[in-house]
């Protein structure tokens, strides 16, 4: 039987799907590891999909079964046990749902991030004030002040990634839409967001290109989402897909494959980096 | 050429299908089933990718180093592979400037997300169709100094534009501006070693309406044509200057089919 657990790490991700691989390899079928374990054969599927935590005797047992060399499984075995380390977002769990604690997880082992984004800027580029204003805004039914100073604070939290030695590259497509619609109840919240934009946008990381009403309609209208690419390279690259109430992350290669396409389109079809800094400070100037 | 009119994903693209060949994941399943037929074709296919890759590195650095040269003209960039062209000339050089040109604005924008200039150089992006090079040098003009020397670059470019498209004129009309002292690289695919293998490549291509044309010896070796070759000359893109970077392990017999050339204008 699974445990319940919160959403994998990134690296338990790996892992699972390292395993699978080894299994695959050494051309068993999940059936004959569960004979192993003596559980059944769901429990393998769950352990390569890291829907349950591997838990270290077990892993033991497989890569033994998979004839892996002695070296090679504790070092798989010394990752298992980082990768089941919980990571610094746990200290918020009160208020971080899984599906999004998984999105924070990714968001930190990433190496590149894409992300288009047609209501708001997204959250590693806000300023306190704008992220504080698009909470209250959005906050409907869970709308607890103290909540929403937590969430205010886990975002000013994870931004710390762009600017960290070994920082993702962060490539951002914002519809127009999120520089027309004032967030806050003052012009100054949107002022001094389009300062820390234009201030983010010269780090060497962070590309951000503006898609404008001029430019048309484009193919990612449907709503906001991310691609999350990894240095491992045998990790597929990875959406994440937001709704209303949750998410859903796909990692299925012709998933994978079109919202790249629509992703390249809508890069193409946006303004360019150096142009999108000459809409921010036209905006900033009309505020 | 105004964005997004010029963007056709519905068939492969020669960049993403060398980015699928060098393991990379900027490629959609059209690119990647292209990929697999060339690699059914000939399974050195990759490492034909690789080994044009490593012959860039390596005529960089000696460029940067041996030729001095601190400006790049690079035309058909392609998509992003670490190392590229500007982290190897600003390793030498930080204050190198480079312009990267593409005429596939997906393939540009990639490049403009992705390559970032040294604080002390500068990296410039061009979205232009390799047969205008006037608006080529015109905005690369806006970057480089054209009154000192540029290395112009094609690396695997010219054996997707045939001798009727222009491959000659292009050339002669890129070098044409460029002061004396400016460098010419090319590397190419060749159908001398394996003309069967080579026909039904070009006829793979002819199917999905690209053009391919590998070329002999010395068709390849006319593009260099009143320029002083520097050494070793035309060679295999393997034996080009082995000495200046990494050599890319090779599987099976024979030569990997490509040329590479680097000149001088005088």
């Amino acid at each position: 039987m699974s445990e319940p657990r919160s959403a994998p790490t990134v690296g338990q991700v790996v892992l699972g799907r390292r395993l699978q691989d080894l299994r695959e390899r050494a051309g068993l079928k999940r059936e004959e590891a569960a004979k192993l374990l003596r559980v059944a054969p769901a429990t393998i599927r769950r352990m390569e999909t890291a829907e349950v935590t591997l838990k270290i005797p077990y892993v033991q047992v497989l890569l033994r079964a998979y004839g892996i060399a002695e070296a090679e499984a504790e070092a798989f075995v010394e990752l298992t046990e980082e990768a089941n380390k919980p990571g610094w977002w746990q200290r918020f769990h009160d208020i971080l749902p899984d599906w999004f604690s998984m999105y924070v997880s990714l968001e930190g082992a990433a190496a590149l991030l894409r992300a288009y984004e047609p209501h708001f800027v997204p959250g590693l580029l806000q300023t306190e004030d704008y992220a504080r204003s698009v909470m209250r805004a959005g906050a409907v039914g869970q709308a607890r002040p103290d909540d929403i100073e937590r969430h205010v604070a886990l975002r000013m939290e994870r931004q710390s990634l762009l600017t960290r030695p070994d920082a993702p590259r962060f490539w951002v497509i914002m519809d127009e839409t999120v520089l027309r619609r004032p967030v806050g109840d003052s012009p100054e919240i949107m002022r001094e967001q389009i300062d820390r934009l234009l201030e983010t946008s010269a780090l060497p990381n962070v590309t951000l290109q503006i898609a404008e009403f001029s430019s048309g309609h484009h193919p990612g209208t449907y709503g906001p989402f991310v691609i999350f690419r990894f240095a491992v390279p045998e990790l597929p690259d990875m959406v994440y897909s937001e709704y209303l109430t949750g998410a859903v992350y796909l990692d299925a290669r012709p998933e994978v494959a079109t919202h790249l396409e629509v992703m390249d389109r809508m890069a193409a079809q946006a303004a360019t980096a150096p142009r999108t800094k000459e809409i921010l400070r036209d905006v900033r100037k009309e505020l | 050429m105004t964005g997004h009119d010029a963007i056709d994903t519905s068939r492969p693209h020669p960049a993403r299908v060398y980015d699928w060949l060098l393991g990379g994941k900027d490629n959609y399943p059209v690119d990647e089933q292209m990929a697999r037929q060339l690699l059914a074709l000939d399974s050195r296919a990759p490492e034909m990718a690789r080994v044009n890759r490593a012959f860039m590195h390596r005529a960089t650095r000696w460029l940067g180093m041996t030729g001095g040269v601190r400006q790049y003209l690079d035309i058909g960039t392609g998509i992003p592979t670490e190392p590229n062209l500007h982290q190897i000339a600003q390793q030498v050089a930080p204050d190198s400037r480079i312009v990267y040109t593409d005429n596939d604005p997906i393939v540009l924008r990639h490049a403009e997300a992705l390559l970032r200039s040294t604080p002390e150089g500068v990296t410039e992006y061009v979205q232009a169709d390799a047969r205008e090079p006037g608006a080529i040098i015109e905005a690369a003009g806006k970057t480089l100094d054209l009154d000192r020397p540029v290395a112009l670059s094609l690396i695997a470019l010219l054996h997707f534009v045939s001798d009727d498209d222009g491959a000659h004129e292009l050339v002669r009309a890129l070098l044409a501006p460029l002061a004396p002292g400016s460098y010419l690289v090319l590397s190419h695919v060749t159908g001398d070693f394996d003309p069967d293998t080579s026909e039904r490549a070009r006829e793979l291509y002819k199917q999905r309406g690209l053009t391919l044309v590998p070329r002999t010896r010395d068709e390849f070796a006319a593009f260099f044509e009143g320029l002083d070759l520097v050494g070793p000359g035309v060679s295999l893109a393997t034996d080009w200057r082995p000495e200046l970077g990494e050599v890319v392990p090779l599987s099976g017999d024979g030569p990997i089919p490509g040329y590479a050339g680097v000149a001088r204008k005088p």
